[in-house]
């Protein structure tokens, strides 16, 4: 189990990843595709390693609205207007490429 | 198909009703209290990361226009804000004057529950913290 990297680019489909404050996390092919286009400077995956915070006024992950999800990554500012939704499977975060603008 | 006589259409008056009676200013100062005047983290325009940004005290929100989206999932009502603080000027006679903060999106699912923000910080005003 490596460590997350801090690029989309070098982030491998289906493998776990430990972030900056030990949280288990995995990405889909699809994800990894929608972190490239979308998150041309990785803010979200410095949002990931940051782990969950409380809603109002953080970047970090917070409680996912979207059926069947529970946390998503968040950005303020500038690359703010999009959301990546993940759901724990087996105690891993998974990102399977759900992507919203809240 | 059936075509939309939109114009006339019963939505825009039960949008309108509901805005009417939404008491938006409160739902921006909770938002404000709630994140202690503070942004954990924002990116501005030129990609600068700011670890944390805290806003003034007395800053003020003023509704500038307010949307429902509709997605396959759910209904959600989206508010926006501009943001500005006053500044009291004493030189020659006592003044006050606005210096704009940004925009703040807000929101809330049809509970009015809080579901998400949008921050734009505007340039000018990241200059000087």
């Amino acid at each position: 189990m490596g460590d997350l990297p801090n690029n989309w680019t070098d982030i491998q489909a289906d493998i776990v990843y430990i972030s900056a404050n030990g949280l288990l996390v995995s990405f889909s092919s699809e994800q990894i595709k929608l972190g490239i286009k979308y998150d041309l400077n990785s803010k979200h995956l410095k949002a990931i390693h940051k782990g969950q915070v409380s809603a109002r006024g953080n970047v970090g992950l917070v409680a996912s609205q979207e059926e069947g999800f529970d946390l998503k990554s968040k950005v303020l500012g500038k690359g703010g207007d999009k959301r990546f939704h993940a759901k724990f499977i087996d105690g891993v975060l998974h990102f399977p490429g759900w992507v919203t603008e809240h | 198909m059936i075509k939309l006589q939109l114009k006339n259409h019963k939505v825009w008056q039960d949008f309108t009703e509901i805005v009417e009676n939404l008491d938006a200013k409160i739902l921006v100062n909770e938002h404000l209290e709630l994140c202690d005047y503070q942004l954990c983290g924002y990116w501005d325009e030129q990609d600068k990361y700011y670890e944390t940004i805290n806003l003034p005290r007395n800053l003020e929100a003023e509704l500038i226009s307010s949307s429902i989206g509709v997605t396959n999932q759910e209904r959600f009502l989206q508010l926006k804000f501009n943001l500005k603080f006053s500044v009291v000027e004493t030189n020659f006679a006592v003044e006050t004057t606005y210096q704009k903060v940004g925009e703040l999106i807000l929101v809330y699912n049809e509970n009015l529950e809080f579901i998400d923000e949008r921050w734009f910080l505007d340039s000018d005003y990241l200059q000087h913290l």
